[in-house]
């Protein structure tokens, strides 16, 4: 007689934004066996998930270039390459005009950061928040002498009815090779003359990389996306991309649920509750990993998160106050949320890291 | 998602709900659960106009309360727009005969050789598409002479289920079996009596009746409420000595742990019954998980692996449970598993079988298609009834409940061959 032991799971992830995800990467390289619970969609989905450069002439860390090189690799895994590093200055347009200094983005998006020359920048008639007349005019006021930006209008394949909303055209581009192909001969036209085209970013919530590359190449130019108000399709993509791939490498992904306390066993955190329809479900593991926002500081009694140099939540003095759970991503106290994203990465990667006894290389 | 204190200004409007609504994805006029849901709610409660043609088209699959960053439960606030929507007259009978699988049951189980041989005739199927709009193009599910025993009245005081020990060994254990099982798998029921009983389980099948999520899908919110107090009243003596309740369907235990609160809620004497009764409720992988130290199984040799592919149904996403099928599947020596993962299979219980709906059904569950048809595997799983008859229908595979899987590696019987999965069997 055999019996079918319940699944061990070494790292519990409470939390599925940057910070989480690529915790849960960081502990599955470490060939852990991990969960991920998460109440919602992270907060990097409402934008591209863009680290925002650093102040000029600010010091990187080895770990933290360690750390972003492991991320770049967990995304280029996942079918959705991040460009750039952590000391990169580019400046990204935006949709009212202005720039935005990024340090490293998504393909699409540094692509769209990276345009030189003559640049169209297109909208679609039935999308009219993105009014590239707009934002050209205010761009070419202020642009590097090196780039032009010329606004371009196209009118949306209409077959199924109208588009109205990015995501409409994303979900199309997605499940529809005749919609791709309408859509290659609508923007064939405008890139007449120019060298880049930076479109709202519209591309498919599910589309790999390397098939927006492809369709690129069929239209024979360098194809930019820039993000847009939520529902902003470049961080969606990231964020499904991130998300299947740690399904396919085996990680149990709990979606719906935010934990409403840590389970503790004297000084030890051996697991979550989640409010599950019906009773609680307890989730145990070998470590837990906090990285759901701000708002779980309650989980820690409500004051802000002081950690020790392993990322263990810990009092004013420094000791630690309960072992086997780290926090990673804003959650942690820090002064410029802009850089939250960039914080999200290089916390969530020591956090999985230590979290399977990884070494310790440096101060949170 | 949190189903109490559902505050509707929690939502934020960033429109997550709508990136992950498999309708959405392919009828691009759709409003939107975002829309549909706490916009229109609003309204209501401002007791403005706000009736929506729309929220017929909602599949109520739930995905946007798991994608929700601010546990708004949208689906609960379209299921109440549905409830209150005035359908066209054609439709009402329709989704009123669709709203009672207890009663096509009860009609077609004493007859079930005629009624499926009528039912694959394409003549009469095209009769029911233009008086029922009843979809000509969809299979109907096969009945069976009811699994036993029959549905009791609601007057029933309910099953025997003391929490003693039975006389034989074991601990009892309540099995509800839904519709699907009483009227058109009555095998999977008695494979689900077998696991319990071989885990050490004494099984006790309920006479209780339908869980009420059809007639609520469909609109018939009274209905619904019928069968909610009904099943209370049936099962509330087992959950009060605290019996598990076990159910093979996981739209069924969606329902029981979590339609009922809201559907009785203005009651609360039967609010506090129904959250008794849910806190007793399991879905059976989620049992075998959790209630035994891993299920028992003596595995059959095979000279080639069995490949499986698992679909999660959304009403098993909704409980908070994670993938116990999958997991347990994966134990078993000499099969293989693999995740789909791919969304919604667009089958939503009755909605996939309404004339003006089958079509975006089909659109819908192309991704969870060609997801099979790449996996290239000997079987499909899946908990849920009716994504079974989806992706039978869409992918031309078996599609089996996991159960039957996990029997079929044991050599003490029901093995492949008996269930038709024989392909990869030595």
């Amino acid at each position: 007689m055999t019996t079918i032991a319940p699944p061990h799971v070494d790292v519990l992830v409470v939390g599925a934004g940057l910070a989480g995800l690529t915790a849960a990467a960081a502990a599955v390289s470490a060939d852990a066996t991990v969960t991920v619970v998460h109440g919602g969609f992270g907060r990097f989905t409402l934008g591209a998930g863009c680290l925002m450069s650093r102040p000029p002439g600010e010091e990187t860390s080895d770990a933290d270039t360690e750390a972003a090189a492991f991320f770049a690799a967990f995304a280029r895994a996942a079918g959705c390459p991040i460009l750039g590093t952590l000391s990169d200055q580019r400046h990204l347009p935006t949709l009212l005009g202005g720039v935005q200094p990024i340090a490293m983005a998504p393909v699409t998006v540094s692509t769209a950061a990276e345009a030189r020359g003559r640049v169209a920048l297109v909208g679609f008639t039935d999308l009219p928040f993105f009014d590239v007349d707009f934002m050209a005019e205010r761009l070419n006021r202020r642009a590097a002498p090196t780039t032009t930006y010329v606004p371009r209008w196209a009118v949306l394949p209409q077959d199924a009815g109208p588009l109205r909303s990015t995501l409409h055209v994303a979900n199309r581009f997605d499940r529809d090779p005749a919609f791709r192909e309408a859509l290659l001969a609508t923007l064939g036209p405008v890139t007449e003359g120019v060298e880049a085209l930076i479109l709202p970013g519209c591309l498919g919530q599910h589309t790999r990389a390397d098939e927006i590359e492809r369709f690129a190449q069929a239209l024979g130019c360098p194809l930019g996306e820039l993000p847009t108000l939520p529902p902003s399709v470049p961080g969606l993509r990231l964020f499904h991309a991130l998300r299947d791939y740690l399904v396919h490498r085996g990680v149990e992904i709990r979606s719906g649920f935010p934990v409403t306390a840590l389970v503790r066993e004297g000084r030890r955190c051996r697991g979550v509750l989640i409010e599950a329809p019906g009773r609680p479900q307890r989730l145990t593991a070998g470590s837990v990993i906090l990285a759901s926002g701000r708002h779980s500081l309650d989980l820690l009694g409500g004051t802000p998160a002081h950690v020790d140099d392993c990322l263990r939540p810990c009092d004013a003095a420094g000791s630690c106050l309960l072992e086997g759970l780290y926090v990673a991503g804003s959650i942690l106290t820090g002064d410029d949320r802009r850089r939250d994203n960039e914080r999200a990465i290089l916390t969530g990667y020591r956090a999985g890291a230590l979290a399977t006894g990884g070494e310790v290389s440096h101060a949170a | 998602m949190r189903h109490d204190e559902v505050s509707l200004d929690n939502c934020l409007k960033c429109s997550v709900c709508n990136t992950v609504c498999p309708v959405a994805a392919v009828v691009p006029a759709f409003p939107g659960p975002k829309h549909l849901g706490p916009e229109l709610e609003r309204l209501r409660r401002e007791g403005l106009p706000c009736d929506s043609h729309w929220v017929e088209d909602c599949t109520g699959c739930a995905r946007c309360d798991s994608a929700c960053p601010n546990q708004v439960v949208v689906s609960e606030l379209i299921a109440a727009a549905k409830a209150r929507h005035a359908k066209p007259p054609a439709r009402r009978l329709r989704d009123a005969v669709l709203a009672r699988p207890e009663l096509l049951g009860r009609l077609f189980g004493p007859v079930p050789g005629l009624v499926n041989g009528m039912l694959r005739l394409g003549p009469a199927r095209r009769v029911m598409d233009m008086t029922l709009k009843i979809s000509a193009d969809r299979p109907f599910p096969s009945y069976a002479r009811p699994y036993r025993p029959e549905p009791a009245g609601a007057e029933s005081t309910g099953v025997d289920a003391s929490g003693a020990v039975q006389p034989g060994g074991g601990r009892p254990v309540v099995v509800y079996p839904g519709c699907s099982i009483r009227y058109n798998e009555p095998r999977l029921g008695e494979a689900v009596e077998v696991v319990l009983r071989r885990n050490g389980y004494v099984p006790i099948v309920a006479g209780a009746g339908c869980c009420g999520l059809p007639a609520m899908a469909n609109g018939a919110t009274d209905e619904a409420r019928r069968r909610a107090r009904a099943l209370i009243a049936e099962l509330s003596a087992a959950a009060a000595e605290g019996t598990p309740i076990v159910t093979a369907c996981t739209s069924c235990s969606h329902m029981l742990k979590s339609g009922y609160r809201t559907l009785l809620g203005d009651d609360p004497a039967l609010a506090r019954a129904a959250r008794d009764l849910a806190s007793t409720v399991y879905d059976l992988g989620e049992f075998l998980a959790v209630g035994t130290d891993g299920p028992d199984t003596e595995t059959v040799s095979r000279d080639r692996e069995l490949r499986v592919a698992y679909h999660a149904p959304c009403h098993q996403q909704t409980q908070g449970i994670g993938r116990p099928w999958y997991h347990l599947l994966r134990g078993l020596p000499g099969v293989r598993v693999t995740d789909l993962d791919a969304g919604c299979c667009g089958m939503a219980g009755t909605f996939g079988f309404k004339a003006e709906k089958a079509t975006i059904s089909m659109a819908i569950g192309q991704r969870l298609f060609d997801a099979v048809t790449a996996a290239r595997p000997d079987v499909v799983v899946s908990e849920c009834p009716t994504c079974r008859l989806q992706i039978e229908h869409g992918a031309g595979l078996p599609v089996a409940h996991p159960v039957m899987v996990l029997l079929a590696a044991d050599r003490r019987g029901m093995g492949l061959a008996r269930m038709g999965l024989n392909r990869g069997a030595p």
